[in-house]
């Protein structure tokens, strides 16, 4: 038994060592990954982005409720926020339409009727919005600015007419009531609060894109058994007194360690270079090993089955790209079909696991049962990989 | 040689060069069933415009008063409501950004209003989030009638001497006799396709892909050419490298051209996609498919054996395809990234792709971007065909 671990230990010992030679292991393994990671990383750093512009126009001519709506949208009062990214302008009632159609703001609100007739007397608000086509997410912005308009118009005109209502006071009385509704707030505002967040979306594009390329990394050690076999160099081994298992554990021992240390660099690197957090390292530790034993199970079970070289490098990419496509690897925050066919890939199940200690702070016992379904079908897999390839190795 | 001869024997190369490419099982696989799928899932999953803002709510208050503010802001057109029961599930998915933002009905809230007490939603954002304010200015105008009323209610408690309840009751009474408000919503202009219909944005980035990519991926079978000698044995004939060149290259760009027209017949029968004006259409494609031919040429020539053009044509593929915005688009990177998406030739395509599509561009309308990948075009190919000619003639 000493003597078949010995065995397995140098022929994984000497796969290593060929492999690392080759440059193709360093771009597909840890390169590739890192680089791709990165550029997600750069383009979405700043988070998602959506900006608008939106035109205020007062449309009631010498209103002066008009003209202090405009006012106060404008100088960044109403908007709760120091402005930025959502900001209004004023504009000429009569550019409305030119100055959406034209670009120039996202969408426009125009104070159409005269507010004092709704507030003062019984003539319902008016207020008009006009959206471009092309960007129907800002005429829904302008849309719910016209709505708190109408709603602090309407809380006005509801305190002050109640008021009067249950008091009749004296009509200079009852304009002072007006007066005072005016500075009637809403009863529920809403209040920003940052939710803290070191998640990188790095921390999940590099390592969808190093599982993709670990089939490949993987998949060519374990088609190594069949060249091995054509080249003759198995024979010669085989001549050799060491048994077929220890040819075959010494391959499946070569591509986990490849695997592992091609994992383990991605997240060194992207970790320390670029300071990308994780989540809690046993966890992202233990996932990252279940993944490596699935993905090898995997590649050996499609080299067991393959006939050919060939076939098995046709049957390897297909399976790689297949499962990246419906893991998510290449999508991010995947809604609809993806995200439910996801859970039953490999990567996905890998993928989701790493989202949740990363941006869930979760921590090792919440992924065990991931670690335990990665390990499973890596075990299973590659039991039936395994059988297969040992009788290729025996022929 | 004759120039007839010439002809025939590019004619040769270039459908012996298909036909392998054709029998050989991972190409078919990436050349039509993954771009098709891949449309399928991306079209399927959203559009490429945001129409609304997803909020994640958690009523921890359950009343009658939370239900009807989450049922007003489901009804806000800006937002889209799902609702959560974990507040930590809640805070993951905002950072994961699968949410715009998270709003907390706190428990108590409907005590707290009835009370008469102002009451803080709490809305969840990240700081980087630059969404946030008109998240913001969206849930405002959902809540603000209800919060509105409530705010009348302690007024005229104020001004008055009745009690809360009271002035609620009379509130209540004189809202019944205010006519709602009228809020007229009208626009201007004509929907893009790609906001109506979302297979096409789906359609043309898919196209743009891996038309790109299959181009890179047939390196593999140039450099396996080479290394078997294939390439130089036809050399030793009389038909000259330029011819052989040619050839082979001819039968790259037929593939190229076949896999673009599929996808193209593929958009339009399946999923509904108007491909607009016909000359622009197939000048793009054309031209195009002439800068995936010469890119193949060049990683040919460049890579040492066939798992080396794989290695690096994969990620290259995938790098260029996300810089090139042909896996999201454009317009929701920064300034610095869009200029470097532009030195892809995949952000020229998207580009002259968008205005066909959505704006009905013709011919004229997208003379830079066939212009510049005419420049991309020519200068892969002159390098690849170079740097081909002297690995095969040293």
């Amino acid at each position: 038994m000493r003597g078949t671990w010995r065995a397995a230990w140098l022929i994984a010992v000497n796969d290593l060592r060929r492999r690392v030679r080759d440059r193709s292991l360093l771009i597909q393994g840890v390169l590739a990954p890192v680089a791709l990671g990165l550029i997600v990383g750069v383009s979405f750093g700043g988070g998602p982005s959506f900006t608008a512009t939106i035109g205020v126009a007062n449309g009631a001519g010498e209103s002066p409720i008009a003209t202090a709506v405009v006012d106060s949208l404008v100088s960044g009062d109403a908007s709760g926020d120091d402005g930025g990214d959502l900001s209004f302008v004023a504009i000429d009632a009569g550019d409305v339409q030119q100055a959406v159609a034209d670009g120039n703001v996202d969408a426009a609100v125009v104070i159409a009727g005269s507010p004092e007739n709704a507030v003062y007397g019984t003539q319902p608000v008016r207020i008009d919005v006009v959206g471009s086509a092309g960007s129907t997410l800002s005429a829904s912005i302008a849309e719910s600015v016209a709505d708190s308009i109408a709603a602090s118009l309407r809380t006005t005109k509801l305190a002050a007419a109640t008021v009067v209502n249950l008091t009749q006071p004296s009509r200079s009385d009852a304009q002072q009531v007006f007066v005072e509704a005016q500075g009637v707030t809403p009863a529920l505002v809403v209040d920003p609060q940052d939710v803290q967040s070191n998640f990188s979306v790095i921390s999940y594009f590099a390592p969808a894109m190093a599982m993709l390329f670990l089939f490949f990394t993987i998949g060519t050690g374990a088609r190594s058994v069949i060249s091995e076999r054509r080249e003759g160099t198995l024979s010669r081994i085989r001549a050799a007194p060491v048994a077929d298992s220890a040819v075959l554990l010494g391959k499946t021992l070569g591509v986990v360690i490849l695997g592992s240390i091609s994992l383990a660099t991605v997240w060194a690197v992207t970790a320390l270079a670029f300071g990308v957090d994780w989540g809690d390292p046993l966890g992202v530790a233990a996932v990252l090993f279940s993944v490596v034993i699935a993905i090898a199970g995997i590649a050996l079970f499609v080299t067991g089955v393959a006939r050919t070289e060939n076939q098995a490098d046709a049957m390897t990419t297909i399976v790689a790209l297949g499962l990246a496509v419906l893991g998510g690897s290449f999508f991010f925050g995947a809604s609809g079909v993806v995200s439910r066919l996801k859970p039953f890939t490999p990567n996905g199940q890998a993928l989701n696991a790493l989202t949740e200690l990363s941006a869930g702070e979760g921590a090792l016992l919440d992924v065990l049962p991931t670690v335990a379904v990665l390990l499973t079908v890596g075990a299973l897999t590659g039991a039936v990989g395994v059988a297969t390839l040992r009788k290729k190795v025996a022929v | 040689m004759n120039l007839r001869h010439r002809r025939l024997a590019v004619a040769q190369i270039s459908r012996t060069e298909l036909k392998r490419y054709l029998q050989d099982r991972i190409a078919l696989f990436t050349t039509f069933l993954m771009p098709v799928l891949l449309i399928i899932l991306i079209g399927s999953a959203a559009g490429s415009a945001p129409d609304e803002f997803v909020v994640g709510v958690l009523d921890a208050d359950g009343s009658a008063t939370s239900e009807q503010l989450v049922a007003s802001l489901d009804d806000a057109r800006a937002i889209s409501v799902v609702t959560y029961d974990d507040e930590q599930e809640l805070r993951r998915d905002i950072r994961l950004s699968l949410l715009s933002a998270g709003l907390v009905f706190p428990p108590g809230l409907s005590t707290s209003v009835d009370a008469g007490d102002e009451v803080a939603l709490g809305l969840l954002t990240t700081q980087a989030d630059q969404s946030a304010p008109s998240v913001i200015a969206a849930v405002n105008g959902a809540v603000a009638d209800e919060g509105g009323r409530l705010a009348a209610a302690v007024f005229v408690e104020q001004q008055t001497s009745s009690s809360l309840a009271e002035a609620q009751a009379a509130v209540d009474a004189v809202d019944g006799s205010v006519p709602p408000a009228q809020v007229e919503v009208s626009t201007t202009g004509t929907a893009r396709q790609e906001d109506e219909n979302a297979f096409t944005g789906a359609a043309t980035s898919q196209l743009t892909l891996f038309v790109f990519a299959n181009g890179l991926f047939a390196a593999a079978s140039l450099v396996e050419s080479r290394r078997l000698g294939v390439s130089r044995r036809a050399l030793s004939t009389p038909i000259g490298s330029g011819t052989l060149l040619t050839g082979l290259a001819g039968g790259r760009f037929s593939l190229a051209v076949l896999q673009a027209g599929l996808l193209l017949v593929i958009g339009a029968l399946w999923f509904g996609v108007a491909w607009g004006s016909p000359t622009a259409t197939t000048a793009l494609v054309v031209v195009y498919c002439l800068v995936a031919t010469g890119a193949g040429m060049l990683l040919g020539a460049v890579a040492r054996t066939a798992d080396q053009a794989i290695a690096i044509g994969v990620p290259l593929a995938i790098g260029t395809a996300m810089l090139g915005g042909t896996m999201w688009p454009l317009d929701v990177v920064g300034p610095v990234m869009r200029v470097i998406g532009h030195v892809m030739p995949q952000a020229w395509a998207m580009d002259a792709w968008s205005a066909i599509v959505n704006d009905g561009a013709g011919l004229s309308d997208v003379a830079l971007e066939i212009a510049v990948l005419a420049g991309y075009a020519l200068a892969f190919l002159v390098a690849g065909s170079w740097a081909l000619q002297r690995k095969l003639t040293h």
